[in-house]
């Protein structure tokens, strides 16, 4: 049941020790990204691991209105192992093939809810009326991304059968691909793969989605009563779900090389996720955010329909 | 003209003038019931209700069958009998009072029980609700409509029964339901009633040995003409455990008087008792199975109405209907042949039901819960179309029997389709007015968790059930309503149902709503799951099957301590309450957790095998609608979450208590459950297995915490196991930072004269955009389907 590569993939690579040390990384990549298009400096590259250090060692505070404090100090939790969990289940084309059991693209779609149940957990324990705000548009977004994102998955799922119904352990789908070739050079999947990445700036909430945690109009959201030991959680949670999207992102489409050496592969892999932070990060600082029913309009019609129109054309072309 | 032109003109104007007939019954039919409806005067109700029930059983007789005749006269009989008790007992009624208005007559059944009883035994008779006479003749005269091929005149009788139906449930409402506002009245006279309470044993009588009591009629069919040939066996096979809960259920009516807690405790010890007597019973795994759950959640049900019907009054009579529901509902489950299923099945959604959920006797319970007994009348008339059809069709109604020899036929095909249609109806799957097919919301809550969790399973059980009948003598075919289709569409409502029912949970603003609209989306997954015919699906519906049990039963009792302890159902009036109950609020998160499917909780692994199942079947449609489904659950129930038990303390919780551990004890055992099968599946999934292999169908590879199948597994040890190591290396993390707490207030930005409901989100405000666009999509469709009215609230 559990055997030594399962451990050494949840501890060490490519969860656990990696993905944090990765995912604070590209976080910060994102930060100096904005920062250049923006003309600014930025922040230097350990930025994030300071911020860590620094809010290990503050008070916590709570909220006299948090109900309940236990909960109010679980919440962050939640997300965390959610995220620390995915990626561990996660194969990396050519470097490693995730856990041996439960790779599976469902148990991913739920494990992906995870940070978005603790955000809605601890804003709404912490008694805030501007983090119940946020948690409102928080699951008003869930509602509208979620639909996307499960509509891209069974595309996958049925393309990477090739014709002989659909599959869903994660590992098969790249095996798939690394023998037939990544899903971004196939036309078919364009459409999803579009859609993809719109539901990937919703679902970080990137602008033009920055909504639930909008800094200008409801302080940050959820994190407004947040502080010390459980925001440090909520930032690392960030951080790690940066790090899955991408690498889902890259199981989905783009898995790697075949007939290279893993060394290869890794540096593919590092370079591919930097890249697409990249992306992220001139779009980020590129566009303004929507109003909340503005991001409901559009995430309920452009993507929805691309993806829509990916898995028809897998279905019937 | 010779003599073969003759008769063929003969036959022909026959069959025209039994059309004529048909149609003028048909006519008066109408006529009768519609004046019966809004008459005021009770002699002229029965009169009407009489004058067209007999024309519309006379048309039988134009069958020219000795089946017609036998189950004309014997329906007759029964009839006459119902007749006379109800007309001498509204003669009592109307002599003690001197008036023969229905309006004088309000509530009269409570100043003077014992002369009113007969005519609601009469009413409950003439509706062919069981255990009275005229159900069983009921049956054998559609019966003899299908058996002669008038399938047609068949569904008419049986629509029309429902409009009678309306009627008489009239006449109880108002007889027994509205307040008395008279003078104290003195019952009839002993010497009076006796001939009433004569008749009435003979009603009961026929109904309990319909196959005994019908034998004369046989024999007078036989004198006239010919001994019916085709007469279908109408013995009713008493399991025992559900004979021993009968006999409970009405000793309770008069050993429960003394006190509240007596009567709990005794309905909860007699369904701990019936459980010892399920071992003995010949049913097959399947039914054993489900009817150790219905006991099991009854003994749970009751122990929590110890203290929650505290507050109430007459709940001994309570406890009783309760009781009889519970054992037709066990005698559904281990019922081996669909004529006994079907007086089960009517005992346990007709008048026991109804009276149990009018128990509170305001206006809306009763409007709430005549309405869900329509529904349920209606759904019955399905079933009985759907069973004489298979009966003429096939010969049987033993299950075993049927699942020997199964031809299918076209006849076959349309009895297998509506008896889909009634079960799919029992458990509110249609994907319309979803609101006409919910059981009501101020029934009771523990009435309504059992009903939701356990009472509505009775449809997909008897599905699953029928399909694998029909399945194990499928000769492939090449016929349009074959047996796949007929499952796809069910698969299809069941998808549809789970998004629409979930939608409406997101629009509602009353806690019990919400959980009735999620039950009929849960419900949908079992559906959609049982409906695949793969051993996944079959096996994921029914691991759902279960796990629902478990954790709507948890959610629903946590909304009654809710409502108990602040006597609000209003999630806009709620806030708060998980300081002040905090025992409830963790076992409501458990179920939160659990309906939402998150990983180690129950609802997770059936859905990922419903998922699995659908995909592999190629159902992607179903699939993608049913994971959508997942999201609209979490959705409604974080409302639920932050506007009862977040956000900041009302004025209506400022009382609020914890629940009391009779209460509690309940909620404790179904949240430990629900943790324990999320993480072990391979509990409840090791008896599905053997309830799989029953069906001749290939096992699935399981352990104790693994399901196998072809190309994926699920490991949920594995996941548990490092989900909660994480956990652990984030408390030792936790721990290790010895950092100081301090309590501050919450950021206002600066604002100090805010009020703390000001400060609350209420449950009204939330997604706002979401339900607009809810709203949006309900009003299109509506457009479309040109139905009005208010769907969400009432």
């Amino acid at each position: 049941m559990l055997n030594a590569s399962d451990i050494f993939s949840f501890l060490v690579f490519p969860g656990g020790l990696f993905a944090i040390f990765f995912g604070l990384i590209l976080l910060s990549f994102e930060r100096i990204a904005v920062a250049r298009f923006q003309g600014r400096v930025g922040p230097p590259i350990f930025q994030n691991f300071f911020d860590i250090v620094k809010l290990r060692s503050k008070e916590v505070l709570f909220p006299s209105g948090a109900n309940s404090k236990v909960f109010f100090g679980l919440a962050p939790v939640f997300g965390f192992v959610g995220m620390i969990v995915a990626i561990s289940i996660l194969p990396i084309g050519g470097v490693c093939i995730g856990t041996t059991a439960s790779s599976d693209l469902i148990v991913l779609i739920y494990l992906m809810a995870l940070p978005a149940v603790s955000h809605i957990m601890g804003g709404s324990a912490s008694g805030s009326t501007y983090a119940a705000i946020s948690v409102s548009r928080e699951v008003v977004l869930v509602f509208a991304y979620e639909i996307t994102f499960i509509i891209i998955l069974f595309t996958v799922a049925i393309h990477a059968g090739g014709g002989e119904g659909a599959v869903f352990s994660l590992r098969a789908i790249v095996d798939y691909q690394l023998a037939h070739g990544s899903f971004i050079t196939d036309l078919v999947m364009l459409p999803a793969f579009l859609a993809f990445v719109i539901f990937m700036l919703a679902t970080l909430e990137i602008p033009p989605f920055h909504i639930a945690e909008n800094d200008a109009d409801v302080m940050k959201g959820y994190l407004i009563e947040y502080s010390g030991m459980p925001l440090a959680l909520f930032e690392l949670t960030h951080a790690l779900k940066l790090l899955v999207i991408v690498t889902v992102l890259q199981v989905f489409f783009m898995p790697g090389l075949a007939d290279v050496g893993w060394l290869l592969n890794l540096i593919w892999y590092i370079v591919k996720s930097a890249g697409i932070v990249f992306v992220i990060a001139l779009i980020h600082a590129s566009m303004p955010s929507f109003r909340i029913d503005q991001a409901l309009k559009f995430l309920m019609t452009v993507p929805i329909a691309l993806s829509l129109l990916s898995l028809f054309l897998v279905l019937f072309v | 003209m010779d003599i073969a032109a003759l008769s063929e003109q003969t036959v022909s104007v026959h069959s025209h003038a039994a059309g004529a007939i048909h149609v003028i019954a048909l006519a008066i039919l109408l006529y009768c019931g519609f004046k019966a409806l809004f008459h005021e005067d009770l002699k002229k109700i029965l009169i009407f209700a009489f004058t067209g029930l007999s024309i519309d059983i006379s048309t039988v007789l134009m069958l020219k069958t000795s089946l017609a005749l036998t189950a004309f006269s014997f329906h007759f009989f029964n009839f006459m009998v119902l007749v006379g008790l109800m007309s001498l007992s509204g003669i009592l009624l109307s002599k003690k009072i001197g008036s023969r208005k229905l309006s004088d007559m309000r509530g009269l059944g409570r100043a003077m029980p014992f002369t009113a009883i007969p005519l609601a035994a009469g009413v409950f008779g003439m509706m062919g609700l069981p255990p009275f006479s005229a159900f069983s003749s009921k049956v054998l005269i559609i019966y003899s409509l299908m058996d002669s091929g008038q399938i047609f005149s068949a569904m008419v009788l049986a629509a029309g029964e429902v409009l009678f139906f309306l009627v008489f449930l009239r006449l109880v409402r108002v007889i027994f339901l509205e307040k008395y506002k008279g003078e104290k009245l003195e019952e009839s006279p002993r010497a009076k009633l006796t001939p009433l309470y004569v008749l009435l044993g003979f009603s009961l009588m026929g109904g309990l040995f319909p196959q005994i009591s019908v034998q004369p009629f046989a024999v007078f069919a036989g004198i006239m003409g010919s001994a019916p040939v085709n007469l279908p066996d109408l013995s009713i096979n008493w399991p025992l455990p559900a004979l021993f809960l009968c006999f409970c259920g009405i000793s309770i009516y008069w050993l429960g008087r003394r006190s509240n807690t007596l009567a709990g405790f005794l309905s909860a010890g007699s369904c701990l008792l019936a459980m010892a007597f399920i071992p003995f019973s010949d049913a097959d795994l399947y039914g054993r199975v489900f009817a150790f759950l219905i006991l099991f959640m009854g003994v749970l049900q009751f122990i929590y109405s110890i203290n929650y019907m505290d507050h109430s009054h007459k709940q001994y009579r309570f406890y009783t209907f309760f009781l009889l529901m519970i054992a037709g509902l066990l005698g559904v489950s281990l019922s081996g042949e669909l004529f006994s299923m079907f007086f089960f099945w009517e005992i346990m959604s007709g008048w026991c039901l109804w009276a149990a959920l009018v128990h509170e006797e305001d206006s809306f319970s009763v409007q709430e819960a005549s309405k869900y007994f329509v529904f349920n009348f209606a759904g019955a008339a399905t079933l009985v179309v759907g069973m004489t059809l298979l009966l003429k069709e096939t010969g049987s109604w033993n299950f075993t029997e049927l699942a020997g020899g199964f031809i299918y036929t076209p006849g076959v095909a349309i009895a297998i389709a509506m008896l889909t249609l009634g079960f799919l109806m029992k458990a509110a799957q249609l994907p319309f007015r979803i609101d006409y097919q919910m059981h009501p919301k101020p029934a009771p809550t523990p009435i309504s968790g059992y009903i939701s969790s356990t009472m509505l399973k009775s449809g997909p059980f008897m599905m699953v059930k029928l399909f694998f009948v029909a399945a194990a003598g499928v000769s492939a075919t090449g016929m349009f309503l074959s047996l796949e289709l007929i499952q796809h569409v069910a698969a299809w409502i069941g998808a549809i149902t789970i998004v629409m029912a979930a939608s409406f949970a997101m629009l509602t603003n009353s806690m019990k709503r919400l959980l009735i609209f999620h039950t009929v989306s849960q419900l949908g997954y079992v559906v959609v799951g049982c409906a695949i015919m793969t051993s996944m699906g079959l096996a994921g519906g029914l691991l759902h099957f279960v796990s629902h049990m478990f954790f709507k039963n948890l959610l629903f009792l946590c909304a009654g301590a809710i409502f108990i302890s602040t006597g609000t159902d209003r999630m806009d009036k709620l806030g708060g309450l998980a300081k002040k109950m905090p025992i409830t609020f963790v076992c409501f998160m458990v179920g939160v957790l659990a309906i939402a499917g998150v990983p180690i909780y129950s609802g997770f692994v059936s859905k990922w095998m419903i998922y699995h199942a659908s995909m592999d079947a190629g159902f992607i449609g179903v699939a993608i609608l049913a994971l959508f489904g997942s999201v609209l659950t979490l959705a409604s129930f974080v409302k639920f979450m932050h506007s009862a038990y977040l956000g900041q303390l009302q004025p209506a919780c400022k009382d609020a208590k914890e629940a009391s551990w009779y209460m509690l004890t309940p909620m404790i055992i179904l949240a430990g459950l629900t943790v324990i099968i999320g993480t072990f599946p391979g509990l409840v999934l090791g008896v599905i297995n053997s309830i799989v292999i029953s069906f001749n169908m290939e096992p699935l590879t399981i352990g104790l915490a693994a399901i196998t199948a072809d190309g994926y597994s699920l490991n949920m040890m594995y996941l548990t196991f490092i989900l909660f190591f994480a956990m652990f290396l984030v408390g030792v993390v936790y721990l290790v930072t010895k950092t100081k707490t301090r309590t501050t207030h919450v950021y206002v930005c600066g604002v100090g004269d805010l009020t703390r409901e000001d400060k609350h989100v209420s449950s009204a405000n939330l997604y706002e955009d979401a339900k607009k666009f809810i709203k949006g999509v309900v009003k299109v469709t509506k457009k479309i389907i040109g139905i009005k009215g208010g769907y969400v609230e009432r």
